[in-house]
């Protein structure tokens, strides 16, 4: 094999700060190179410089053997480097059709020619989506198929992927799997990040290990196996804090007060007829495929979503019926959504990390009138900065120029600050890295033994396992299954949301 | 004002504000077949209102007050006494006295200091139903009438015609029996314990809550939304209370206490026995409302089909909080559990649907 692609010395700084320094990385042709690293490590500013997103402070980039310059990801997809972002990059407001033809219009649209092409060409990469779907209507695993698609059909010699299948089920993780080597057999190299390393472990020909943006490790993939990559990535063996063989060794939380009761709630065809109940002092783990509605279930309990006028269902929180048509009053009564796509809905990406935690009380109910003190801010943005452990350079950083990881502490940090009862995390360690999870799992845990209801929706079982004292399984729009986290398993969970 | 209005609009536009859905059986409540599982110590159609004496366990089966004595693995009954209406409840006393209530004739004393005592009303009004008795002391005695309207027989229709005419009085056993209310305009009162600094818990059957009443302050809710009809309480040797509930809740029941007309009419025209009602036992008749493809699939009557009797004990902590539970499902046998004792390390249930009295270990052997 030839080499495709080459950095030499690849250095990127942010206001004098280095994002990745020094940095050698060389891709052949033909090749899946998985990229891991903790959150910060420098994955991200590595892979959008070969993107053409960013651009080198100094070193060289090779590409075909001859000197690359990037201006912008349309200059690298001309090209031929294409990238499927972390956060997907669509247009909300264009069906998934129009998404994937973007910028390669004809000059006359037939849009029925268009869809028919567009669903032949998604059936052929085993991705159900419906090609006239608006693109604002997708969940996130579907937007992030359509933003594969679109890579794909874009024909290109080098696909970057950053976190492909963190939204996806396991099924389509399987199609994907099968997608990129069906791409390699075509000769089409592939750099992808992911921070599920038996995806590394299992996809890849050749790891490389990042960790405060540099190259800590670069091997044949058979030469790694599980510790020796945590051990490249943290320093330290991060398995057994992490997911220590699930909840088996601790005796789960007791049941704490009844906070909510959901009694036959439904909206559309996505949450059907679905009851269940919280309790306070736990973690209440809820675990379903893309698709089953617990993302849905919870925005409708949080206000974010509005469940079905006629024969919606009951909600009660704290002995109360609550029907909620904004977040603002579920806030206020304490109940608290961390949002799964946090690029659109958890932060403003421009504004600092201490006005974003500051818009957190906002939602609580200060007086309009009231002026806020940007020094009090900055002071609550630092002491939830150390709480958290959020890496950034000050608290007026912008969130734009945090890693995944700290993005993600600052919105669960603009949560806690709303001061809630019950506190929903949708994904709260999806795109985030293993150094930052172990710290979201020890707020999470910390919260529930403050004997706060804690409800914590994933797609990943070993931190369903890890973190629930209970775990409620859903499936096609309603609960399923109850398990206690002692005799709760991956088989048996994973059964109960496919039967 | 406003939630009436609202209730008005929704019943109006057909939605549901907090109407016909019911709570979820899940958490502490999730349902399993440990009551089913427990052995049964002795047979008894009608078997209610267990109390332990210093001379042993005593029950009531229909007016008859029967001891109970260890046979065997199990245990036999004897009559003691037979008195002239059905017992409706009973509550022993260190002492050795036991208050017995008689449906429609208030509480006889029966043996301590105050042996022969008839309470027949409290302040005037008469004790028509008295559902549960607790001795504060040797001379004092809380008695909850379940309804001033209807004799406990006829509960069903105290439920249906949707009264709240329950009370809990005070009664100083010296003197000339004295009563005090400690809570009026209760929807069936059926159980009661004592509580932590003094309070009694009173559970409140058709509210499906437990509420607390210290002094002279309103009811407090210390537990809520239950989803079946709360019966008798019992405290724990370990500390908390068991908690039996003698019927479910379901959603066609609580869409027909909602619809005045219709339930009118079947109040005045359907043999109560067949009334879209909870009950205490099911499936006997296929005069029951719910019949076939709802609660049979290949014959096999489906643990999850809508019932109207069940049978459900819940061990709560000192808070009142449910920590676990024992369940007999619809297609159970231990169904309308209105009686507990604790005794020796063992729960034991009496089941005055099935007629059974069952041995519940706490880990659910």
């Amino acid at each position: 094999m030839t080499a495709l692609l080459e950095l030499k010395q690849a250095t990127k700084d942010f206001r004098g700060v280095a994002a990745i320094k020094d940095v050698d990385f060389t891709l052949e042709s033909g090749e899946i190179h998985a990229i891991v690293g903790e959150n910060g490590a420098g994955k991200s500013t590595l892979t959008k410089i070969l993107a053409g997103v960013y651009q080198l402070s100094s070193g060289t980039m090779l590409f075909d053997g001859k000197p690359a310059q990037l201006a912008s990801p349309a200059d690298a997809l001309n090209q031929g480097i294409a990238m499927v972002f972390q956060e997907t990059n669509l247009v909300p407001s264009m069906t998934v059709a129009q998404n994937i033809y973007l910028g390669d219009e004809k000059m006359f649209n037939r849009l029925r020619g268009l869809y028919i092409q567009a669903q032949r060409f998604l059936l052929s990469l085993n991705f159900y989506v419906d090609p006239m779907a608006l693109v604002s209507s997708l969940g996130a695993g579907k937007k992030q198929m359509v933003e594969i698609a679109r890579a794909v059909h874009h024909k290109a010699r080098l696909m970057i992927f950053d976190e492909p299948t963190a939204t996806l089920t396991p099924e389509e993780k399987f199609h994907f799997f099968n997608l990129v080597r069906r791409l390699k057999r075509d000769g089409v190299s592939i750099i992808f990040i992911s921070h599920a390393l038996e995806e590394a472990l299992e996809l890849s020909d050749r790891i490389t290990v990042m960790r405060d943006g540099k190259v800590s490790a670069s091997d044949l993939t058979k030469n790694f196996n599980r510790d020796r990559i945590i051990q490249a990535m943290v320093g330290r063996s991060l398995t057994d804090e992490l997911y220590s063989g699930g909840a088996k060794d601790r005796v789960p939380r007791p049941y704490g007060e009844k906070v909510l009761s959901i009694q036959n709630l439904s909206m559309g065809t996505v949450v059907r007829n679905t009851s269940f109940s919280v309790f306070a002092g736990q973690v209440t783990g809820l675990f379903g495929l893309v698709g089953s509605g617990r993302t849905e279930t919870m925005k409708i309990v949080s206000g974010v979503l509005k469940r079905d006028f006629f024969h919606g269902g009951t909600i009660t929180f704290k002995d109360k019926p609550v029907r909620y048509r904004t977040p603002r009053p579920a806030v206020r009564d304490g109940i608290v959504y961390v949002t799964e796509d946090r690029k659109v809905e958890g932060f403003f990406e421009t504004m600092s990390i201490a006005a974003n935690i500051q818009l957190g009380t906002v939602a609580k109910g200060i007086n309009p009138l009231a002026i806020i003190s940007m020094a009090e801010a900055r002071a609550m943005a630092r002491q939830w900065t150390e709480r958290l452990a959020i890496k950034a350079i000050d608290p007026n950083a912008r969130i734009i120029e945090l890693s995944g990881g700290n993005q993600q502490k600052v919105v669960i940090a603009k949560s806690a600050v709303q001061k809630p009862k019950m506190i929903i995390f949708d994904e709260p360690t999806r795109g985030v890295d293993v150094g930052s999870i172990v710290e979201i799992h020890r707020f999470i845990n910390e919260l529930a033994d403050t004997g706060m209801a804690v409800i914590v929706i994933s797609s990943y079982l070993p931190e369903i396992l890890a973190l629930s004292d209970r775990i409620l399984v859903a499936r096609q729009g309603r609960i399923v299954e109850e398990m206690d986290s002692r005799s709760a398993t991956e088989q048996r969970i994973m059964y109960a949301a496919v039967h | 004002m406003m939630e009436a209005l609202k209730r008005l609009y929704a019943n109006f536009r057909g939605f549901d504000e907090a109407g016909s859905t019911v709570p979820m059986m899940d958490g502490p409540l999730k349902p399993n077949t440990a009551l089913d599982e427990s052995p049964v110590v002795v047979r008894m159609p009608g078997i209610d209102n267990l109390a332990a004496t210093p001379a042993g366990l005593v029950c009531s089966q229909g007016a008859a007050l029967m001891r109970l004595r260890n046979a065997g693995d199990g245990l036999e009954a004897a009559e003691d006494r037979t008195f002239s209406s059905e017992i409706t409840c009973l509550a022993a006393d260190a002492s050795g006295a036991l208050a017995i209530g008689l449906d429609g004739q208030g509480i006889v004393i029966q043996g301590g200091r105050h042996d022969g005592l008839q309470i027949k009303d409290a302040s005037g009004a008469a004790l028509r139903s008295p559902s549960a008795a607790l001795f504060l002391d040797p001379d004092t005695l809380v008695v909850a009438n379940g309804s001033a309207e209807f004799m406990m027989a006829d509960w069903k229709r105290d439920l249906m015609n949707r009264r709240a005419t329950g009370s809990v009085w005070r009664i100083a056993l010296g003197g000339k029996g004295e009563a005090t209310p400690r809570a009026r305009n209760l929807a069936f009162p059926y159980g009661l314990a004592r509580g932590a600094g003094g309070a009694v818990l009173v559970s409140e059957a058709w509210r499906h809550r437990v509420v607390a009443l210290d002094g002279g302050k309103a009811p407090r809710a210390v537990l809520s939304d239950l989803p079946a009809y709360p019966a008798r309480m019992a405290p724990a040797a370990g500390g908390g209370f068991w908690l039996a509930l003698f019927a479910p809740r379901n959603q066609l029941i609580e869409f027909v206490l909602r619809e005045e007309a219709y339930r009118r009419r079947m109040v005045s025209t359907i043999d109560p026995a067949y009334w879209i009602a909870p009950a205490l036992s099911s499936g006997a008749s296929f005069l029951e409302p719910i019949q076939g493809g709802a609660r049979k699939k290949l014959n096999m009557l489906k643990p999850w089909s809508p019932s109207w009797s069940y049978g459900l004990v819940v061990r709560c902590d000192a808070d009142m909080r449910p920590r676990t539970s024992f369940h007999s499902r619809a297609d159970g046998s231990i169904h309308g559990v209105t009686a507990l004792v604790e005794q020796d390390g063992a729960l034991l249930v009496g089941a005055k649907g099935s007629g059974a009295l069952v041995r519940l270990q706490e880990d659910g052997r």
